[in-house]
């Protein structure tokens, strides 16, 4: 009850920032992209959207939206000073990082998953099939596991440093995209490379890397095991932490 | 039984000391924590409430340890000093989310929150408006509802008088002692001294995150007394007025400034500021201003650390 309260508040708070119009408004831009490419059609919807799906949604979108919500879960609070509203409730500090957490994580797959799902219909209606909508639910699930990772990192970070977001547009542009891209093994150092190899499996978009990908198991065992170390390094962290600003 | 019992507890901020060594016992009641700004006392606050842990000494609220301590926290209430709230709600729907926070349905947290919020003097209508277009006062009011509205033992309030015009400042002081009389102990802190002797006559000065003194605040009031105190008066004839307040067993020296401003030192204050005026009134002197540099915490602050 406690637990679900808060999750509903902090759903409730992000929702109501002025950050989530902007993001709303950034989500909708690949349905322009989409839209230009009804106008003008090169090559087949699948391969658009699977390059849309990989280049926009998942590299840039999906990655802005996880770095604001999750650096601000905690960093915000302390930094407005209303963390002494929640953290002066019956609730313990693991469980405040936890459920905030939690909340951030459906209201970021939603602002995404609406125009993923415009997008797919868009080009289905254009190519009179559905073979783009099929891998709808593949799309959802990595989008849903990115959200899952890519929170956690970035809420681990919000507790660690006053003043996150450099560092995590570091992570997120340098690490994430710079290196998932460099030839070799370094790829497999990335977050990246395992969400695009369950994208590749499960929704069959685009693979440009020299090695194979890994199965979707394995990579969802990669970025599960990295979501388990990077909450309980935040838990550890915000547990131990003094809540001054 | 006492409430809190803090024993020499250091913290310090990198190089900055915030609590040296601060050890208290507090009792029942309503207790005043008075200080200067920067002495320390929201920082005692702030590990009392578990926001911060101290880096020397024990502490504990209610017999038990303030750090990570959910079930102290449902029997303590904490209104903070600053004026932050969550602006795109309103102060009803904000109490209900605190109240379910503690772990109660939704019809008893909006029964609670409704309360609350009527009791520090909210209306109807403004409970239900958003947070963002609240006046510094009805904000202030919300904070306080906040940290009532799960019927806590313990209310610990923040410079909780701040901001507030008197008809607010009324409104809580008048709570507060009500909340007492229900059994609710409170602990006030304030940097203005007549501020929290309107509401108690318990409290623990506070300086350089150390105790100076603690106990009935007549018994601090006479120790401060004796401190010479000292009255500036600025006057259409120094000279005279001076050589008039000479003669009287209250004052201890008079200093002419110029022709215009005297410094009398007295070391009974209260007998002085009945006779000021008494000669003023008698001997038709023109007097534009009267004032004590002593008259701040700060000073007294000063003299009871130097002894």
């Amino acid at each position: 009850m406690k637990g679900v309260e808060l999750i509903k508040f902090t759903a409730k708070q992000l929702f109501s920032s002025r950050k989530t119009f902007v993001l709303i408004a950034l989500s909708f831009l690949p349905i322009v992209i989409v839209g230009a490419w009804m106008y003008q059609p090169e090559g087949s919807a699948s391969e658009l959207f699977s390059g849309v799906f990989i280049a926009i949604f998942l590299q840039f979108i999906l990655l802005i939206i996880s770095l604001l919500y999750g650096t601000s879960l905690i960093n915000s609070e302390i930094a407005n000073r209303t963390i002494s509203y929640l953290s002066t409730r019956s609730l313990r500090r693991e469980e405040i990082f936890l459920y905030r957490y939690i909340a951030s994580i459906p209201v970021g797959f939603l602002i995404v998953a609406v125009p993923v799902a415009i997008c797919l219909a868009l080009l289905d209606i254009h190519t009179g099939s559905i073979s783009t909508l099929k891998h709808l639910p593949g799309y959802y699930a990595i989008i849903l596991i990115g959200f899952i990772c890519y929170n956690a990192f970035f809420a681990f970070l919000g507790v660690m440093m006053k003043r996150p977001l450099m560092a995590g547009l570091l992570f997120a542009f340098f690490w994430e995209i710079l290196l998932a891209n460099l030839p070799g093994k370094i790829p497999y150092m990335t977050l990246m490379f395992y969400l695009r190899s369950m994208s590749h499996n499960m929704a069959d978009t685009s693979w440009s890397y020299q090695m194979e990908p890994f199965s979707t198991a394995m990579s969802a065992l990669v970025i599960l095991s990295a979501t388990a170390v990077f909450l309980l390094l935040g838990i550890f962290v915000f547990r131990n932490k003094d809540l001054v600003e | 039984m006492n409430i809190i019992s803090a024993s020499n507890l250091s913290k310090w901020y990198g190089e900055v000391i915030g609590l040296n060594q601060f050890t208290v016992d507090i009792g029942g009641g309503i207790t005043g924590i008075v200080g200067p700004n920067g002495a320390g006392k929201t920082t005692f606050i702030r590990i009392i409430t578990g926001m911060i842990r101290q880096n020397k000494g024990t502490v504990e609220v209610l017999g038990e340890k303030p750090w990570n301590n959910p079930s102290l926290n449902a029997k303590i209430g904490y209104c903070p000093e600053h004026e932050m709230l969550y602006p795109w709600m309103s102060a009803k729907e904000f109490l209900i989310a605190m109240a379910k926070m503690h772990g109660y349905s939704h019809s008893e947290s909006e029964r609670r929150a409704y309360e609350s919020l009527e009791m520090v003097g909210l209306s109807k209508k403004d409970m239900e408006r958003k947070i963002k277009g609240y006046s510094k006062g009805m904000k202030q009011k919300v904070k306080i509802a906040q940290s009532i509205v799960h019927e806590p033992e313990l209310l610990i309030l923040d410079e909780p008088l701040a901001g507030t015009d008197p008809i607010g400042r009324k409104t809580i002081i008048e709570l507060i002692r009500e909340m007492a009389k229900n059994g609710i102990h409170s602990i006030v802190s304030s940097h203005v001294l007549y501020e929290i002797e309107k509401l108690t006559e318990q409290v623990v000065l506070i300086n350089d995150g150390q105790t100076i003194a603690a106990g009935n605040v007549h018994e601090i009031r006479k120790l401060i007394d004796k401190h010479p105190h000292t009255v500036n008066v600025t006057t259409s004839n120094a000279r005279k007025l001076g050589m008039e307040l000479m003669k009287k067993e209250s004052v201890i020296s008079v200093s002419i400034i110029d022709e215009n401003h005297l410094s009398v030192k007295t070391h009974k204050p209260e007998v002085f500021y009945k006779t000021l005026p008494e000669i003023i009134v008698r001997k038709k002197y023109e007097v534009s201003e009267i004032y004590s540099p002593d008259d701040n915490l700060q000073a007294v602050f000063k003299y009871l650390v130097k002894k």
